[in-house]
């Protein structure tokens, strides 16, 4: 029987009330910016939706799914630094949820943003919610109403290894894997978008709206003067009665979402991997003090264990090696009845919390233990005694145990993130199943203040060899728009505009979202594990 | 997405809502009808047909106690199926509640209505018999004509009751596929089934 | 050996409650039971009361029933000395009781005679008047069919028009003003000929508020004649009875027995023997008229038998045994009062639409002073071949209040699951304040249309229905059963 974890926290503290300030706060301005990107939309773009009697796309996934059943939204504030935020969540909706009672990845384009438009974030965030699927063996429900790539920005969405073409790819290999796809066309879908519901497994086509083509009615003419309107070239009638491109026809959304219900609750279910699981059981501590917990300042220091008595089932906790490399917290633990190994930070990585956190690692392998890595790292210990001891090679051991694991990985950015810790506790770039982050979440190669010192002493030493020097007031100088820059960033918003992390989410939030992630996991078998040469 | 239930001439959307962990082990279903979070459980009784009803309002939800009303008890109930029909028998009355197919009917309400109806023929052949006169009115499922193709005959029928206004062929005429063999116009009727 | 002399073993030849109902007192009298079965009532409580169910064919169910060659052929087969009509079908058709007769078969029934006086309506109101017998002032299509809308007129509005051949509200219309005469006498005439093959008509003075009276007559082949008291059967809808009381409500000792003795009167002089029923229309100023006489028991008559403790059946059979009546008109008792309430398929919402559907729980009221006639059970089909009516609910009290309370209960307790029923209608009915205080009429139902429409449901009591519905409906059950754990436990959370 494991222990239960023993809390310090006083919520009638000064300090405890202060940081639930701080972070309610921030929690306002993470939901006040989720709104905005789900719903602010100007009224001429609702407008010529309800026009086209088309139903906003979050309604469409509303009846989509079943209800009274969770949808676990993927980087809802996608691309949200980028295009003067005019490309909302990146213009399309992704997330987990329940269809008919089977796990789908659902990805919804969103046409009430430029016709759908794709953006480069758009397809980032596309090929990234096929990647979930792929790692997961989760079918996918496509709802297709896009008007094709951002043109303006073509260069950047097309040509790459993970640009559009990598969405088509993503959809053949799922296929191969025997993974179902549904597409719903409620808009058209041209040139590559074409290929959506072409390589989807079923396709039902709505008519009036719905339009499949490789080039729609301007471009057939520009390219062999043929004059053809939409519905001829690529109508619902077209491709269920003649073509064979879709299935199904449908007369109205709410038809068409109905028949793919009624698809989807046709597919088999796939084989969950047997795990050990438990009954779930709620944390014994209020997952909502979790506010009173994170500091209001990224330099000041809390314990790990207060965070996870908040995630894990009964606030249980099983501590492996709790008086060793004290600064890297290892033990096992269940999220929502699933044996999870946890690995979290309580500060700087040294020799023997890289060890011992490399050991945990392989425990967890043996033992086919998926791991949940919380995150709030300013890297690994520097200086002359941890060179001479090491710290290269031990954190490399580290880095090596975690990249060459088998078991699924899950990261959650609690607070800070930066420098070679983010490599060690599953950065993005160590394809973690999901990344999820805190509104606090910083990330970068190092803090703002010492990327600005840095910056400025350098700018001091070659003034120096100059034989020149700098006053206090120049040195400002340099250093404001150093932390403005690295401060704006290293935020979370920047990080999941740019899809560093599958989005940010409210902390209290943590514990259904890996719930979620460690059920749809238990699709994919565990493979043996074995790893590349550590260097002892 | 919810489900549609309709009792007395009027539609409600029911849904289950969960969310209690492990309520399912013990026979309760926690619903939102209409948007009311309730907490039901219908626990079968010693004759046939006869269960005990248990449904409480949500106490979490708006009005807290004061808002339990008529529910909050245990009700001795009678209830039967058939099909989509559910008969209850709750405290000396009957209701008659039907379970909407709601696929089926977001087809039927998209259907376009039946004005004029064109029968195509689903592949070349020749008229074996004609059933039918210009001016005759049919049931949907009536036989309209016989056709034989590549050996083998296929009864053409009305696919909704109409009056035939069209037919272009007679015995032994032969066709294309996709030629029009029939063309039915819809009946302005209004018999519904009283069921 | 059975209590009845010459009586060993009756063909029923009806179906439905009535057929349970005869079976009932033929079991008691240890005779042996027969009846005709269509195959579409073979899982029916009538096939399965009886000891031998006779298959009966027809191109109809109904053309079954009436088909009195086949139903003869039966008898003679299975060896029946005695046949009972039960009511409708063939209970009143002269030729069928002759033939019955002619078989040497004993006839549970009046004599053709009387059957052929009585059937005729035209024919039998002539006989009323003859004997002095008042009549509401009426004139015949056929004396003279070309001043038949004129000689209607001279009446006085308002008009019933009627069949002559007709019973059971059927081909009847009213008239209120002289331009609707006209499409009346068409349209009673084209119902008259559908239904009776026999267009004759007659009109007569329709009476506003009137009430239905009718008296149980129980004569025997040795000229005793005796009344087991009035019915009181107001309550109508589309002109079919819906519930009928005994003793009729607001009625002066002095006022029933001169109808009682009036009805008597008429059964004497028609010779009648057997159960019958003399029905009159009740004015409001007390004044009544001689309407018909129906020559066999009524649906109504299980009223009578639990105020008086008489069999009316078991009477039937030992007049048509040629028995004497075993009691005089002063040994019968006439001990509280007794309603009966029908329970049909059909739709009060709807202008009483028939309902069709499948039984899917026959759960009869039990208590103090209950009676449930039924010949249903689960799983059987009701269809628009038949009448509607499913059962009937009978209630006796002390007093009329007590029968009243009973019941309602007895409605409210009785489940029939599976088809639209008028359950809660009739309960509405017995509610009513004006029904409490014994104001019936005829027009009662029309009158009350308002607040016998259906209450609305309480939110709450909507709610609940509701959850009874989802939780026992299959797909609602299968589809929340679908979706796996934690998701269910996490409902509908989204980050």
């Amino acid at each position: 029987m494991m222990h239960r974890i023993e809390s310090r926290v006083d919520v009638q503290s000064e300090i405890y009330q202060r940081f639930a300030e701080k972070n309610r706060e921030r929690l306002g301005e993470f939901h006040r910016r989720q709104d905005e990107a789900r719903f602010e939309r100007p009224q001429r773009d609702r407008d010529r939706l309800a026009h086209h009697g088309k139903i906003f796309v979050r309604d469409r996934i509303k009846l989509l799914l079943d209800p009274g059943t969770p949808f676990l939204e993927f980087s809802s504030l996608a691309a949200n630094s980028e295009y003067d935020g005019d490309s909302k969540g990146a213009s399309v909706v992704t997330g987990i949820g329940i269809v008919s009672g089977r796990e789908v990845i659902i990805r919804a384009d969103d046409p009430s943003i430029k016709g759908g438009a794709w953006y480069p974030l758009t397809v980032k965030k596309n090929v990234r919610c096929l990647d979930i699927a792929i790692e997961n063996r989760l079918p996918v429900v496509h709802i297709c109403d896009s008007a094709g790539g951002f043109l303006p920005l073509q260069s950047e969405l097309f040509a790459d290894r993970v640009s559009a073409g990598r969405i088509f790819r993503n959809q053949a290999i799922l296929s191969k894997m025997g993974v179902q796809q549904l597409s719903l066309v409620f808009g058209q879908c041209t040139a590559g978008g074409a290929y959506i519901p072409a390589l989807s497994d079923y396709a039902v086509i709505l008519r009036g709206n719905g339009g499949i083509f490789l080039g729609g009615p301007p471009l057939v003419k520009a390219a062999t003067g043929e004059i053809v309107d939409a519905d001829t070239l690529g109508g619902a009638d077209l491709h269920t009665q003649v073509s064979g491109v879709a299935d199904y026809a449908a007369n109205s959304e709410e038809e068409a979402i109905l028949l793919g219900r009624e698809i989807v609750s046709l597919w088999r279910r796939p084989d969950k991997v047997s795990a050990d699981g438990r009954v779930p059981e709620p944390p014994f501590y209020d997952p909502k003090e979790l506010y009173g917990i994170i500091p209001d300042d990224i330099k000041v220091q809390f314990d790990m264990r207060e965070v996870i008595a908040r995630i894990v089932d009964g606030s249980h906790f099983h501590e492996y090696q709790p008086d060793y490399g004290t600064t890297l917290i290892c033990g096992y633990s269940y999220i929502w009845g699933h044996k999870v190994g946890i690995i979290g930070n309580n500060g700087v990585l040294f020799n023997d919390s890289s060890l011992k956190g490399a050991h945990f690692i392989e425990l967890c392998n043996q033992n086919r233990t998926p791991i949940v890595f919380l995150q709030n790292i300013t890297g690994f210990m520097v200086g002359q005694e941890y060179e001479a001891r090491g710290i290269c090679k031990d954190g490399a051991k580290f880095i090596m145990a975690q990249a060459g694991s088998s078991v699924p990985k899950f990261t959650i950015m609690v607070n800070g993130s930066f420098g070679a810790g983010n490599y060690g506790m599953c950065g993005r770039a160590y394809d973690g199943r999901f990344v999820f982050s805190w509104p606090n979440h910083q990330i970068g190669i190092m803090g703002a203040e010492q990327a600005a010192n840095t910056l400025a002493d350098v700018k001091i030493r070659q003034l120096e060899r100059a034989g020149e020097s700098l006053s206090e007031a120049e040195i400002e100088e340099i250093r404001i728009p150093v932390i403005a820059a690295f401060e704006r960033e290293s935020s979370a918003y920047y990080a999941t505009s740019q899809l560093w992390d599958d989005g940010i989410i409210d902390p209290v939030d943590t514990r259904n979202a890996l719930g979620i992630a460690l059920n749809v996991a238990q699709n994919v078998p565990i493979e043996d594990p074995h790893y590349g040469v550590m260097r002892l | 997405m919810g489900y549609d239930f309709e009792l007395d001439g009027l539609a409600s959307l029911v849904h289950p809502t969960f969310d209690l962990e492990s309520t399912r082990a013990l026979g309760t279903i926690a619903l939102s009808i209409d948007g009311r979070r309730v907490e039901a459980a219908l626990i079968p009784g010693s004759q046939s047909c006869e269960y005990f009803l248990d449904v409480h309002p949500d106490l979490d939800g708006i009005g807290g106690i004061d808002a339990r009303g008529e529910l909050d008890r245990r009700e001795r109930v009678f209830v039967a199926c058939d099909g989509d029909l559910v008969f209850v028998h709750l405290r000396g009355r009957t209701h008659r509640v039907e379970a909407i197919n709601a696929l089926v009917k977001a087809q039927k309400d998209a259907a376009p209505s039946s004005g004029d109806d064109a029968l195509l023929a689903p592949m070349p052949g020749v008229v074996v018999d004609v059933a039918v006169t210009v001016g005759t009115e049919v049931e949907a499922g009536a036989l309209l004509l016989t056709i034989e193709s590549m050996k083998l005959q296929t009864a053409i029928v009305a696919p909704t009751a109409g009056r035939v206004v069209e037919l272009g062929l007679s015995a032994g005429s032969s066709f294309e596929q996709g030629a029009v063999l029939v063309r039915l116009e819809g009946l302005d009727t209004e018999e519904g089934e009283s069921r | 050996m059975t209590s009845i002399p010459g009586i060993q073993k009756t063909l029923i030849a009806n179906r439905g409650e009535i057929a349970v109902r005869v079976t009932k007192t033929l079991r008691k009298l240890g005779i042996a039971s027969a009846s005709v079965v269509h195959p579409q009532d073979a899982d029916s409580p009538a096939a399965r009361a009886v000891d031998e169910p006779c298959t009966i064919e027809g191109d109809t169910p109904v053309s079954a029933y009436l088909d009195g060659n086949q139903i003869i052929a039966i008898a003679r087969r299975i060896g029946a000395d005695s046949l009972h009509p039960g009511y409708g079908f063939l209970a009143e058709n002269a030729d069928f009781a002759e033939a019955v007769m002619e078989a040497g078969i004993c006839w549970i029934g009046p004599p053709p005679a009387a059957i052929r006086l009585m059937g005729d309506k035209i024919e039998s109101r002539r006989f009323a008047a003859e004997r002095g017998i008042p009549l509401t002032p009426s004139v015949n299509e056929e004396d003279d069919p070309k001043t038949f809308a004129k000689r209607a007129i001279e009446i006085g509005l308002p008009l019933l028009i009627k069949a002559s051949a007709g019973g059971g509200g059927k081909g009847m219309q009213i008239v209120r003003s002289k331009r609707e005469l006209g499409p009346a006498i068409e349209l009673a005439r084209s119902e008259a000929e559908r239904y009776f093959a026999d267009g004759r008509i007659f009109a007569e003075r329709y009476l506003d508020q009137p009430r239905h009276v009718e008296v149980q007559i129980l004569a025997d082949g040795h000229g005793n004649v005796v009344h087991l008291g009035e019915r009181d059967c107001s309550i109508q809808r589309r002109f079919q009875k819906l519930i009928e009381e005994t003793p009729a409500p607001m009625m002066d000792d002095d006022l029933r027995s001169r109808i009682c003795s009036q009805a008597v009167e008429v059964a004497r002089a028609a010779q009648y023997q057997n159960a019958g029923t003399v029905e009159f229309v009740l004015a409001p100023d007390g004044e009544f008229y001689f309407l018909e006489m129906n020559t066999r028991l009524q649906v109504e008559h299980p009223v009578t038998e639990m105020v008086t403790g008489i069999d009316l059946v078991e009477e039937q059979l030992r007049i048509a045994a040629g028995q004497t009546l075993s009691f005089s008109q002063n040994e019968v008792r006439f001990d509280g009062v007794a309603i009966e309430c029908r329970v049909c398929a059909e739709d009060p919402d709807q202008d009483f639409r028939p309902a069709v559907g499948r039984l899917l729980l026959v759960r009869p009221a039990e208590g103090e002073g209950l009676r449930f006639d039924g010949g249903i059970a689960s799983g059987q089909e009701v269809s628009t071949a038949f009448d509607p009516m499913l059962a009937k609910v009978i209630a006796h009290g002390r007093d009329r209040e007590e029968a009243i309370r009973r019941a309602r209960r007895a409605l409210r307790e009785s489940v029939i699951l599976g088809c639209t029923t008028n359950a809660a209608f009739l309960e509405r009915i017995l509610a009513h304040p004006d029904f409490a205080a014994g104001k019936v009429e005829t027009g009662f139902i029309p009158a009350h249309a308002a607040e016998l429409g259906t209450f609305e449901l309480s939110p709450d009591r909507r709610t609940a229905i509701l959850a009874i519905a989802a939780l026992s409906n299959r797909d609602f059950l299968e589809r929340v059963r679908a979706v796996p754990e934690p998701y269910a436990s996490m409902g509908a959370w989204q980050n």
